[in-house]
């Protein structure tokens, strides 16, 4: 089975079918791209990935977990698909940085609100170590109080050295959540904007940050909806350029995107939809340049047209 | 010169019941208005509308006539007929030496009902006006909803009810005057009393107090919203 499964996924609105069956597979480190006109469920085949949707029918395996199978009768808890949503990250067309954050912050909140919730569980973890321990010694006999502590101690198992440990965690967790931030800024060439706010950057650099904020997370696949469809034509060319050096580091990524040039030489792979099915889908050269279908071959000649006007 | 001190005096004393009952009616009707703007929004139908309705109620009455249905409406329900406020008046007196204190809390009630449901209009239109990108990006970063609302809406949100918010606040500095109609002692009752006595200036001169503590509040939120100028919802 591929990395990436998605097997027959529909999804309607109201009475109006969006995606009628869709199935993608990708493998590690591939790049896919999704073509296609508006209208066509590339969007919303995007958010049922990124749970923003829910998807009617179908399913979802990445490396081998099933993250959602619509054919299951168990439901995920909202904390179950908080952690499932954590596998992808997406960079949307319009953006949403947090406008109140600086560039360094909207970098870093996500994964700094998640400390908390891992401390609780390692804390968890700890707490339940700390009482096996307990239940053993009073297996072995150990009654009096301050031999138990002693003992608990050598084991580095009170409830001081559990406070100490979750301290120690925490810190260690917001120092490399700093340096992540750091790496990220300069992966993304905005090290000198990293006290700016958003206000302040122009659109191509706004969603450079959006790209450093989904990578934050350290998602196994990173998501594109239209990157460059809200940006001045000349602000394209720097999101494109991060989004390539990603291709090179080994990311696997799913790009729904208008750039055929760029679908074309960044892609393992291009899934041309229409009318909510993968009507096509192939070798990029190949299907940009040998469209079979009749669908393809209008959409791109539709294409070509507006860019030469 | 010695009339105008004592004049000053007793208004200042009536001022600082009208402070008061100013600055309790914020503490307790905006985090009510919160709750209500939020229940205005329930995805669950029955919810939301009875709280409408409330909504609708509560705007659509005098606050003068809330303040008597408040006041008056427990004694004429009670068993014994009796004025739980008056009682109240009385505890308070005998024990704390509070003078109409069961008047107080009831105007109290009134006026946070009341304000709390138009900021929760204000709220529920803040709310409402955050872009969805703002709540999705914060899911697909595993975010809670308490996050999303707290760390990323909020500051948002409040940033653009500022203007509203403090049409609605300079009103409630002057609405407190209608106190006054079930016995609260706040200034204007106190200068009425002198006008009572013939003496009509002190009427007018606690329009001053009115003044100076709105241009206060007008400094104070010119303040707050040059604060968050740094950034652009």
């Amino acid at each position: 089975m591929a990395y990436l499964q998605l097997t027959n996924i529909h999804k309607s609105f109201g009475n109006t079918q969006v995606l009628k069956g869709v199935d993608v597979s990708l493998e590690k480190g591939e790049v896919l791209s999704i073509i296609g006109s508006s209208g066509s469920g590339k969007t919303t085949l995007l958010r049922c990935i990124n749970f923003l949707e829910n998807a009617d029918k179908g399913s979802m395996v990445l490396d081998g977990e099933t993250l959602f199978d619509c054919s299951s009768e168990i439901k995920d808890s909202d904390a179950q698909i908080r952690e499932k949503t954590l596998n992808f990250g997406l960079v949307f067309q319009s953006f949403n940085l947090f406008p109140q954050y600086t560039v360094f912050k909207n970098i870093t909140l996500a994964p700094t609100l998640l400390i908390d919730h891992d401390a609780k569980v390692l804390s968890a973890e700890l707490k339940k170590k700390q009482a096996e321990h307990k239940a053993k010694l009073k297996k072995e006999g150990v009654r009096d109080k301050k031999q138990v502590a002693v003992l608990l101690a050598q084991q580095r198992l009170t409830d001081k050295d559990i406070r100490e440990e979750i301290e120690y965690f925490k810190t260690r967790r917001k120092k490399e959540i700093a340096d992540d931030g750091e790496q990220l800024l300069a992966k993304i060439g905005l090290v000198e904007k990293r006290n700016s706010y958003p206000c302040e950057l122009s659109g191509g650099q706004q969603q450079r940050v959006a790209i450093a904020r989904a990578l934050a997370i350290k998602p196994k696949v990173l998501c594109f909806d239209e990157p460059t469809s809200a940006l001045d034509p000349e602000l394209t060319g720097e999101v494109l350029k991060v989004i390539r050096s990603l291709k090179d580091e080994g990311r696997t990524m799913i790009i729904v995107t208008h750039e055929m040039g760029f679908a074309k030489h960044v892609s393992d792979k291009i899934l041309f939809m229409s009318d909510g099915v993968v009507e096509e889908e192939g070798d990029p050269v190949q299907l940009i340049e040998n469209p079979r279908s009749e669908k393809l071959k209008a959409f791109l000649s539709n294409v070509s047209e507006k860019e030469e006007m | 010169m010695n009339q105008f001190l004592n004049v000053t005096q007793s208004l200042l004393e009536g001022f600082g019941v009208t402070c008061l009952l100013f600055v309790l009616t914020l503490v307790f009707s905006i985090p009510l208005g919160l709750l209500i703007s939020f229940l205005t929004m329930s995805k669950i139908k029955p919810i939301k509308y009875i709280f409408k309705v409330i909504v609708w109620i509560v705007r659509g009455v005098p606050l003068m006539l809330q303040l008597f249905i408040v006041f008056y409406l427990p004694g004429m329900l009670s068993e014994t007929g009796l004025n739980p406020f008056g009682q109240l008046d009385n505890f308070l007196y005998f024990e704390y030496g509070i003078d109409n204190g069961g008047r107080f809390i009831a105007t109290l009630i009134a006026f946070s009902l009341n304000y709390a449901c138009y900021f929760s209009e204000i709220f529920r239109g803040g709310i409402e006006s955050i872009p969805k990108g703002q709540t999705e990006a914060g899911k697909v970063l595993g975010m809670t909803k308490g996050q999303i609302f707290f760390k990323v809406i909020l500051m948002q949100v409040v940033k653009r009810i500022i203007p509203p918010m403090s049409n609605e606040i300079i009103t409630l500095v002057k609405d407190t005057a209608l106190a006054r109609v079930i016995g609260v002692i706040e200034i204007i009752k106190v200068a009425d009393m002198f006008a009572a006595n013939a003496l009509i200036w002190p009427l007018f001169y606690s329009g001053v107090f009115y003044l100076i503590f709105v241009g206060v509040l007008t400094l104070l939120f010119g303040f707050i919203e040059k604060k968050l100028s740094y950034y652009k919802v």
